[in-house]
């Protein structure tokens, strides 16, 4: 999926270049670098005012969030289990069976990433950031970080399947839309155990209900696990204390061969004996 | 085999790319502008007065050495010497001393300013956020000039209290736990430590942050070093995840899990298709 935007990418650094070239043969003159950079900054400046403006007037969806409740099984927006292929609902029956037998492939279990869209139902909090190029999600969990450019494709320069996956998103009206592709195909959508395959995609739209209500519409698109799209919903309330976050680490020291103690002898640590 | 796989990529590249031209565009209304660089990362409430110093800076000191900008010896108090010393020379025999970071965990206040890996700065008016690839981190300044708040448990990347001063964002971070240290190379803190941070531009893609080293604790004297950044309009930072080093861990049963390197698998997958 994600391969199809790489072609265009190169075709546009091309022609990228080629203008390049013909306007530096044009003038030849030297410009100081940091004439160059100042050029270049007010270039950007100017084409960015359109889009100020444009997000001076969205509904403001940065700040601190959180879900209602950790969800663990997902269900579509009419309360029935997503429309699994016979592959994935083996998957799923024998990852509850071995839940359920005390011991799980889960990779949260493994502080891997829960990935896009696992960590919006993960229950812990978020921080959106809003600027008219990005949208930022600050996850309290682990704090992993989901960066949404606004600015469409081309993503990357190289396919880079991974457990977030590549987000990009543009406002259509009063709500936000964000088309996610790029998996490596690992993580599962939920604690139950929904399948992702390399070449899902998700579509999300994000509007703000009520200043302190947010819902993000989530869409699920994978033909290698489910035999349609499907859709869910949830809903995140606006948190008061807007300013602190603790961040997570429980999983990362839960791991550790050697318990974490201080390291400063003035602290009462051992420091100099430990390995 | 492999010309035959690039022709297959190149056969593959192609079809996608007229497959999707109509699609993608159809359903994607047409960004309002080009790529804006670093001038549109920040919330629309900040003042213009405000200097803009977010987007993604690329590090131009990174070092595994932290050492005071004057050029004089780091003012250690003997048992930070000692651990200084032990540490250099465990690693001099080839056996390094534990590290939190060899295990997933962040790196702290002031080592995430020496690390080779870019930071990403998002200003909002109440916190600026600047996330941290490596280790997947960030850390959040809050701009409101509040001490911790009384239940703050010290945490890896501390508590941090921006303000302007002019063009400079100075930063006061405290409240940090004992368990890293001030760089890789072995310079100790303790818990007492306080960073004191004046990031400026000193030029419009050199983002400068001077940071003084306050920890009577484990110095003689304050002491202060000095990162650089370079502005870079292109990068993206990239998902950073050292817990797929952890994959091969076996579990109780001492079946590996996720034994089978799940990523190169997805790849593999890919390039069947």
């Amino acid at each position: 999926m994600i391969d199809r935007k790489i072609p265009a990418a190169a075709a546009a650094s091309l022609l990228a270049l080629a203008t390049a070239g013909a306007s530096f043969a044009q003038n030849p003159a030297p410009v100081s670098h940091e004439a160059q950079l100042r050029a270049r900054d007010q270039a950007a400046a100017d084409k960015a005012r359109a889009l100020i403006e444009a997000d001076r007037k969205h509904p403001r969806i940065g700040g601190m969030w959180l879900i209602g409740a950790p969800i663990d099984t997902i269900k579509t927006v009419d309360g029935k289990l997503p429309p699994m292929t016979a592959a994935a609902q083996k998957l799923y029956r024998q990852r509850i069976a071995e839940r359920r037998a005390g011991r799980t492939d889960d990779p949260v279990e493994a502080c891997l990433p829960p990935g896009t869209p696992r960590s919006l139902w993960s229950g812990q909090k978020i921080f959106i950031t809003q600027a008219p190029a990005k949208v930022t999600f600050f996850h309290q969990y682990k704090h992993l970080i989901r960066h949404v450019f606004l600015d469409g494709p081309p993503k990357l320069a190289e396919p880079d399947p991974n457990w977030e996956g590549h987000s990009s998103g543009w406002w259509d009206g009063d709500t936000l839309k964000i088309e996610t592709i790029g998996f490596n195909g690992e993580q599962w959508l939920d604690t139950a155990g929904l399948p992702q395959s390399p070449d899902m995609k998700v579509d999300e739209t994000l509007r703000l209900v009520d200043p302190n209500t947010l819902e993000d519409t989530v869409t699920v698109t994978d033909p290698k696990y489910y035999s349609a799209p499907w859709t869910t919903k949830v809903s995140f309330k606006r948190q008061q204390d807007n300013a602190y976050m603790a961040e997570d680490n429980a999983c990362a020291e839960r791991l550790l061969e050697v318990p974490l103690k201080n390291y400063a002898p003035s602290d009462g640590g051992t420091g100099l004996s430990e390995r | 085999m492999r010309n035959t796989l690039w022709l297959g990529a190149a056969v593959a590249a192609l079809a996608a790319l007229s497959a999707v031209a109509g699609s993608a565009q159809e359903r994607r209304p047409a960004p309002p502008g080009p790529v804006m660089g670093d001038l549109t990362r920040r919330d629309v409430r900040v003042p213009d007065t405000t200097p803009n110093i977010s987007g993604t800076w690329v590090s131009l000191s990174s070092n595994r050495t932290i050492a005071p900008l004057d050029g004089g010896p780091t003012p250690f108090l003997p048992w930070a010497q000692g651990y200084f010393d032990q540490r250099a020379k465990a690693e001099a025999a080839g056996q390094p001393l534990f590290d939190p970071n060899a295990s997933c965990l962040p790196s702290g206040v002031p080592r995430t300013l020496s690390v080779p890996y870019p930071l990403d700065i998002v200003q909002t008016p109440e916190v600026i956020m600047i996330g941290v690839e490596v280790m997947h981190t960030y850390r959040m300044i809050h701009m409101d000039g509040k001490p911790p708040p009384p239940d703050y448990k010290p945490s890896f990347l501390g508590y941090s209290v921006g303000h302007w001063d002019g063009d400079t964002l100075m930063i006061e971070t405290t409240g940090m736990n004992g368990y890293t240290q001030v760089d890789e190379e072995g310079r100790p803190k303790s818990m007492s430590i306080k960073v004191t941070e004046h990031m400026r531009k000193v030029a419009p893609d050199i983002l400068e942050d001077t940071f003084t080293i306050d920890d009577p604790k484990t110095y003689s004297r304050p002491w202060t070093a000095r990162s650089r950044f370079r502005w870079d309009p292109k990068y993206r930072l990239a998902e950073y995840v050292c817990e797929e080093n952890n994959r091969n861990k076996p579990d109780a049963t001492g079946k590996l899990r996720h034994g089978q390197g799940g990523r190169l698998n997805a790849q593999e997958t890919k390039a069947k298709k």
